[in-house]
């Protein structure tokens, strides 16, 4: 008997995990649902709040790598950035959005973080989405500077009055074994709670999505592969929209 | 691999005793470990006949073999047999715990050796060890590599491409090249090349930690301190350093040698144990509530925001302070609670996790090669909760059942030498 508790002892922490692996009610048509945890936003997009109650045209900058360009790298399913605009529209439809994209293929944080001071802090936007973190994991960059060009570009920002929103790296489960984005991910995430600035989880989405199969991303027919990559990138658009509204409602720290 | 090789074991000089069941107070006399065995009295029963210098003491064997198995299950990615791992409800995780249990057991293996066979024949055996280490993770290398190919033959490029893995395959050759200077290592495959490291410092390490103790270790913790600072790390490829920071990690696997070199004397044992106790469980508390919120982000909002600016980042890297004292106060309440001769440790359940710590070098590769494998269903077959539960636990038992093959073939190989030679190794708990 002692045994049987003690082993039910060991696996009573697993229950959550399948608790939270279990938790939305996944519908054919609610293919963009995520838990509640994933959707969870505590840090503030004041001076974008401030910008959506004053004028009637919002300056949104994405500077990222090839998952941000209008187009993914073989310019064939168009990314999270395409839906963008419409999604936000959907959510503040008295506002115009004007979205700059910077992003570019294989791009180091690093170069981001000079191209924040050179290009982002002059065009004065209302809110830089930064999308970073898969580069560093592919070429195994220190997570340390990682986390230093992250936190510098983000107070580079925060001076200057701009609000951010980062990117999580995506999640790849084919590409694991040779780069391990999770790393990045964390560091992500420790970097956004310490400067206060909301991270967009997309690693943990993506994987959710993969766990659940609920995009068929490695469909053998290609057009089957590009139709399902771009519905998994819509509902990026949608969640990412949806994050940027709670985080404009949140109150001011 | 290398046949019956324990991870550093823990050789006992036993000609006389040999296979001997120890149990009960003469066990504790003979296992000079740790504070349940009053130095007096130890003492008293070795000068009254026992002739064994050191036994093992299942807990290292014990928790370096659930070091093992979570080092597994944490390999998984997205795996939810994972979450019994150590690392979601602390700050440090199953790596520290092998780190310093290596330390430990190399000094339990090697540090008395230069006074029997000299500092020159030391440094060979460290070496051998090295190179079996080495020819070891150049053996999964090519595991990985085979992995690889088959997966970029079925893969989409255009993802390969974003994470700019392409370029880095263009090149196969430097690739090869990096890989066998250890300057290129896959995800995953970061903890042998540091255990390599820190393995052959080790024969220059080992005369100053016995003449000069204190002043090692301080030079240990001042490496460490200036990784902390200033972010010394060794070269890699293509990039950046080594993911598993050898300059940092030194202080904690030097900190495991100095416990086995000082287990008779224990010098932790003068710390006020009431006060440590509890600050070890505060500590570890505090820890379990914060990991929380990484797990459930809605509870970070219980979180003071200068708390977070205090505490982010926690660096695996360069062994953060947080995750270092997580791991000492995890030690300090482990060495105060579990007895090397705790009932469990003897128990039929936990045999097959002690032999994994045992035979912990072929069981870890082994794992490795397992993680690969377990990837690769999960990827391309289903990556579902029963698939995960089913590699989680297919794997763990393809470890243990490994344990049991390189035990029953230790054993055999003993039997056949036991009578011309007189070394040999006590059997793993009271078998």
């Amino acid at each position: 008997m002692r045994r049987l508790l003690l082993i039910l002892l060991l696996f009573l922490p697993a229950l959550p995990a399948l608790a939270q692996g279990n938790a939305p009610a996944m519908e054919p048509k609610e293919r963009c649902a995520l838990p509640d945890s994933l959707r969870f936003v505590d840090a503030p997009l004041q001076n974008l709040a401030k910008a959506l109650k004053a004028r009637g045209e919002i300056r949104i900058v994405v500077l990222g790598t090839s998952s941000s360009l209008k187009h993914d790298t073989g310019g064939l399913a168009r990314t999270y950035v395409a839906g963008l605009p419409d999604a936000l529209q959907a959510r503040f439809p008295a506002k115009q959005f004007a979205i700059d994209n910077l992003s570019m293929r294989t791009q180091s944080t690093a170069q981001m973080q000079k191209r924040i001071a050179a290009e982002v802090i002059p065009a004065k936007p209302d809110l830089l989405i930064w999308q970073t973190g898969n580069v560093e994991a592919a070429r195994q960059t220190d997570t340390n500077s990682f986390a230093e060009n992250l936190t510098d570009g983000l107070r580079r920002l925060h001076a200057a009055g701009i609000d951010a929103i980062l990117i999580a790296p995506q999640y790849r489960a084919r590409l694991s074994p040779m780069v391990d984005t999770e790393r990045f991910d964390q560091m992500m995430n420790w970097v956004g709670d310490s400067e206060g600035v909301p991270v967009f989880p997309r690693h943990d989405m993506m994987q959710f999505w993969a766990e659940n199969e609920v995009f068929d991303l490695q469909a053998k027919n290609q057009e089957t592969q590009i139709r399902e990559a771009e519905a998994m990138n819509g509902c990026l658009a949608q969640q990412l929209a949806e994050m940027i509204r709670r985080a404009v409602a949140l109150p001011g720290r | 691999m290398v046949g019956g090789a324990g991870w550093p074991w823990h050789t006992h000089q036993n000609g006389q005793q040999q296979g001997k069941v120890c149990k009960g107070f003469a066990h504790c006399a003979q296992s000079s470990d740790f504070p349940y065995c009053p130095p007096g009295r130890l003492q008293g029963l070795l000068m009254a006949g026992a002739e064994s210098k050191a036994e093992r003491d299942l807990r290292l064997d014990f928790f370096r073999g659930l070091a093992l198995l979570f080092i597994f299950l944490n390999h998984i990615p997205g795996n939810v047999v994972s979450w019994i791992s150590n690392r979601n409800y602390g700050f440090s995780d199953a790596t520290e715990i092998f780190v310093f249990i290596s330390g430990y057991s190399v000094m339990l293996a090697f540090g008395a050796l230069p006074e029997r066979v000299g500092w020159m024949v030391t440094a060979a055996r460290i070496g051998r060890r090295v190179w079996q280490i080495y020819t070891a993770h150049i053996f999964l290398f090519m595991v990985f590599v085979a992995h690889i190919a088959y997966v970029a033959d079925r893969f989409n490029p255009a993802f390969a491409e974003e994470m700019g893995i392409a370029e880095l395959f263009e090149h196969p050759h430097i690739l090869m090249l990096q890989a066998l200077l250890l300057k290129f290592k896959p995800a995953n495959m970061d903890v042998l090349p540091m255990y390599i490291a820190l393995l052959l410092a080790f024969p220059l390490l080992l005369p100053l930690l016995k003449r000069w103790p204190k002043t090692l270790m301080a030079a240990s913790f001042l490496l460490w301190f200036g990784v902390q600072r200033w972010h010394w790390n060794l070269p890699a490829y293509p990039e950046g350093g080594w993911f598993f920071n050898p300059l940092a990690w030194q202080f904690l696997f030097l900190i495991g040698a100095w416990c086995a070199m000082h287990r008779n004397s224990a010098p932790w044992r003068r710390l006020p144990a009431g006060l440590t106790s509890w600050a070890a469980g505060l500590y570890l508390l505090f820890g379990l509530a914060i990991v929380s919120t990484w797990i459930y982000p809605p509870w970070g909002q219980y979180v003071p925001h200068w708390l977070r600016r205090l505490l982010y980042p926690i660096d695996k890297t360069e062994l953060d302070l947080l995750r270092l004292l997580h791991f000492l106060a995890q030690a300090y309440l482990v060495v105060r609670l579990v007895s090397p001769h705790a009932a469990f440790l003897s128990s039929r359940l936990a045999r097959p996790v002690l032999l994994c710590g045992k035979h912990s070098l072929d069981v870890f590769c082994a794992s490795i090669f397992l993680s690969f494998a377990a990837q690769f269903v999960l990827v391309e077959v289903s990556p579902g909760l029963p698939a995960q539960f089913l590699v989680s636990l297919v794997g763990m038992g393809v470890m243990v059942a490994l344990a049991y093959l390189l035990t029953w073939y230790t054993d055999t190989e003993k039997a056949g030498s036991a009578p011309r030679g007189g070394k040999t190794r006590v059997p793993v708990g009271g078998d």
